[in-house]
Formats: C-alpha cells, structure tokens, sequence
C-alpha cells in the first residue's frame, strides 16, 4: 500500500508535466488547427536559454526562469509568424511535414549550439526529502505541483474573465465571426503560440532538474503530452489536464508493477481501448469548428 | 449613410451582384428582398468585407468601406447577424453578447489579474449593458445558457442581441425571422421599429416574410439576379408588376 502511495504521487508529478505539455498543444490546436509536432523541442531550446541565463551568465533560477518564458513567449511567436502563419490554410499532412521539419531542425540546432552531452539542471528547491504521512516527496516534486496549480488558475482566469481570453475562445469557435465582432484573429494567434511556447518551455525547465537536459530530453514528455490530449479529447483543456494526471499515474504504476520498458506500450494500449469505447477521447465531443 | 456605387461582385462566370446602386438613409427601416440565390446576403458580405467587389464601391458616412478590414467594420459602427446565427455555441448567451461589446471592452490581462477598481466598474457596466439588451429582447432568463442547447428561435434572437451590444449606427439583419413562429416574428417586429424609433438604429434587412417586410419597412430596394429591379416605399414595391413576376412569378407580393 506505502509503495502504491508513493508511486501514485511520483504519477502525479510527471503527469503534472504531460498536463502542461498537453494544455500548450490542445490550445494550439484548437485555435489555429495545426498539430504542433515541435512542441518539445521548442520547450527544450526554451530550457536550454534559462540553463544558458542560469549557468553561463550566472543570474539566479527564478531570474533565468521568468526570462526564459518570455524568450518563449517571443520564440512561440516567431515561429507562428515566420513558418505556421503560411501553411494554416494548408492541408493538415503539409502541417505535419512542416511541424516535424521544425522538431527536427530544432533538435539539430540545440545539438549545434549545446552539444549532444547531457547536463545536469538545478532544482528550484533544493533540499531534503521530507515525509508526509507514508509518502517521501521532495521540494522540487512540490515545486512541480505548485507551479502546475499556480498555471491551471491562471490560465483558468485567463480564459474564464479576460477580454483576450474571452476573444480566444471565440475565435477558437468560430475564426471569421470572431473578426466581424472586432476580435483582430492574427493577434489572437499569436498570443495563442505565445502562451502554448510558455507552457512548453515551464515542463521543459521542470523536467531537467529530474531527468536531464539534452537535445532529445522533451522526446517522451511530448509523446505523453500527445497521449494526454488524445486521452482527455485533444479539444478540452480540463480534459488534458486531467488525461496528463492519468497518464502519468498510470505509466508509473506500469513501470513499477510490470517494467519501465513498457510503460509507453501499456499507455498507449489503454488510449486504444478509451478511442474504442470512446472515439472522441475522455472528455471530448464532437466538435465543429467553423472557419 | 451607406452608399453602393456600381457594386459588382463575381465568383468565376457567376455575377452575384450586378452594378447594384443603393442609398440607405440614416433612420430608417431599409429591406433587400428578392428570391433566394439573388445575391442579397453577398451585399451584406461586401460591406462586412467578407467578400471583396469586383468593381463597384461602397461607401459609410462618406468613408470608403474598402479601405477596412472585417474586423475593423465594427469600428466604424455597422454590425450584422447572420443567416445561420453564426453563434459562439459552446459558450454562453451571456458570453456571446460579451463578444459583442469587444471592441468597446478596454481591459488588458494584467489589470484584470490584480482586478482594478477600473477592471470592477468595466465589467459593472458591460454586465449592465448585457442585461439591458437581454431584456429588451426578452431572453433574461436565458443568460446562463449554452447557446448550443437554445431553440432556433432564441438563437436568432442572441444573434441580434449580439450585433446590438455596441449601438451600431447600421445594423445589419439577414433573415432575423426564419424559422421563427407568428408570435416570434411580431415580437421581433416590434423590436426592430423600437430600434428605429427609441434608439435611433438604421436598420438594413433581408427577410423573406413579406408581411413584415411591408409592415415595418421605410423603402425597399428588389433584387433578382443580383441585379436591381425595383425600389421605393412598400406600398409601390407591393403592386411593382416587374417584382410581381420576377419576385413571385405573378402571385401578389404581400401574399408571400
């Protein structure tokens, strides 16, 4: 029961970051249609610029923190303006080709400019592990669940009581009405990249510290982001969430129970089963977009 | 107010609109009426700038309507509904009629984090302003509701109450009463002259109920084929023998 526990919270932990890798490529998705391949590797260049404010200019963990989100921030920008903008009309199989090109050239870049040797990445948090009940859990792991909190509120207000928030659902429904009621849709595209960027680039910075920081290091955050989104339904962001928290939980009891090895396997056995009782996902309906 | 100078719209060989000249004075009750495919809802696309003339001009308060893009049409004071409610339907009747308010909403993210006593008065009055238009049209207690879950009926009527939200100089209303029941009809009736009459709107329809059409218009202004055929105050347009046999193939119109 101790060791279910404990492997439950672990769960818990990594499925906060598929849930914040998940939320930045369904609301990418969902407002400019385009299947966002390059998500991990823009939250691994993204985390790579907070190591290089971190290490080689020596400015402290929150400093580098804050303006590697903002470099994220313009970066998710650039892209959407530079190379999205011109294939968003485009049929979704040239999207793909073009956002696996960007994961790729990505991946070749950070290798050109960071090398291929993997680095160790400071916790936030240090310290020693404390006990709460039968459960060991670290500063860092409640630092993770924190700023996952913090992001979900945020991005909940964000949505729920802003006038951008409310122009992002809106174009997310319905692109051409959006921009008869006054809503500039390029703008909300861009900031749509922007925050997905951002959310990236926070599970790239909170997932080096335990595991390590290297070109390839958002590979498997990516695929379990993608499984989260499909688990939640790939339209719904509470859905993402939650199917990131599912996932995660679930493929830590896997690897604990029957073998790391298969996690991915099993995670995406159980995916197969939900899309068979459930094509739409967990929590998805069937959604018609307008454009 | 509006002007169409020679407004031509094409799609390949199909002429849409056809060198169509129209005035629409501040006001009034101004309806486009003319059988289905005769290019009435591509007029109003042209001037929400949905679709671009081929040759032709348009004009808003002396201003060139071409020089704008869709989303700054609002701006200039000329809102619309549409044919099919192209609502916002998975969100709410409250929310819609708050994308309505959009360009007059000024709040940015970070007053509206911290909640501003600036940010408190804003929402004060655009709760306000929403609850005025609901109860204008009567849809009060719909405020809470999806969109997607309401009748057509109560759709049409958040559409318009949508496009009402900024007090447009011009509103532009296509088909508000299809699929609405005599009992609807007149209740938007009402609220269109009310809308002239207490508001000041100028109101340009299309509607295909011609009871309303002649109970409620100023002028009308027949179309077929995307080409002018009549116009003038109803009572003409009414016994008009050229919109007799175009429009209805030689029925009376008021019978339609």
């Amino acid at each position: 029961m101790e060791a279910l526990l404990q492997i439950t919270f672990g769960g818990l932990i990594f499925g906060s970051i598929y849930a914040l890798a998940a939320i930045g490529i369904v609301m990418i998705y969902k407002t400019t249609d385009v299947v966002n391949f390059a998500h991990g590797e823009m939250a691994m260049i993204t985390t790579f610029i907070s190591f290089t404010f971190l290490q080689m200019v020596g400015l402290s963990f929150f400093v580098s923190f804050l303006l590697a989100l903002i470099f994220a921030a313009i970066f998710g920008m650039t892209v959407y303006q530079a190379i999205i903008k011109r294939v968003q009309n485009a049929p979704p199989l040239n999207q793909i080709v073009v956002t696996l090109g960007l994961f790729l050239a990505f991946n070749g870049i950070a290798g050109l400019i960071w090398g291929y040797t993997p680095h160790g990445y400071p916790s936030a948090l240090r310290g020693d592990s404390f006990q709460v009940g039968s459960v060991f859990m670290s500063p860092h792991q409640l630092f993770i669940l924190g700023i996952t909190l913090a992001l979900m509120i945020l991005f909940f207000i964000l949505f729920k009581y802003t006038k951008i928030g409310l122009a992002m659902r809106a174009t997310q429904q319905d692109m051409q009405t959006s921009s008869l009621m006054g809503i500039k849709v390029s703008q909300v595209f861009n900031l749509t990249w922007a925050a997905g960027a951002i959310l990236g680039g926070v599970a790239g910075i909170l997932t080096a510290p335990i595991t390590y920081l290297e070109p390839s290091m958002m590979i498997d955050i990516l695929i379990m982001g993608f499984a989260a989104a499909v688990f939640g339904g790939f339209v719904n962001l509470p859905g993402a969430v939650i199917g990131g928290l599912i996932v995660g939980v679930y493929s830590n009891w896997v690897s604990y129970y029957i073998g790391s090895e298969l996690s991915v396997a099993f995670v995406f056995l159980l995916i197969v089963l939900v899309l068979y009782v459930k094509p739409t996902g967990l929590f998805g309906a069937k959604y018609v977009k307008k454009v | 107010m509006l002007t169409l100078d020679k407004a031509r719209v094409e799609f390949g060989g199909l002429t849409a609109v056809n060198d169509l000249n129209m005035e629409i004075s501040k006001g009034q009750i101004h309806s486009l009426i003319g059988p289905n495919g005769a290019g009435k809802t591509t007029v109003f696309n042209t001037i929400s700038r949905f679709v671009n003339l081929t040759s032709g001009n348009i004009k808003f308060n002396n201003e060139n309507i071409l020089n704008y893009k869709p989303n700054e049409v609002i701006r200039l004071g000329i809102t619309r509904s549409f044919q099919n409610t192209e609502l916002f339907a998975n969100m709410t009747v409250m929310d819609n009629l708050l994308v309505g308010l959009h360009p007059l909403t000024k709040k940015n993210i970070f007053s509206t984090m911290l909640h501003l006593p600036s940010v408190r008065r804003i929402e004060q009055e655009n709760r306000k302003k929403t609850i005025e238009t609901l109860e204008l049209l009567q849809i009060r207690h719909l405020e809470d509701e999806v969109v997607k879950n309401l009748p057509f009926g109560y759709q049409k009527m958040v559409d318009i109450g949508r496009a009402m939200m900024v007090n447009p100089e011009l509103l532009l209303l296509d088909e508000p009463v299809a699929g609405m029941n005599n009992v609807e009809t007149k209740q938007i009736s009402e609220l269109l002259l009310r809308l002239k009459h207490d508001f000041g709107f100028t109101i340009f329809l299309i509607e295909h109920d011609m009871s309303m059409v002649m109970e409620i218009s100023d002028f009308v202004t027949v179309v077929n084929f995307g080409k002018k055929i009549s116009e003038g105050v109803p009572a003409m347009v009414r016994n008009d023998p050229a919109v007799i046999e175009a429009y209805l193939g030689g029925e009376d119109v008021s019978h339609a």
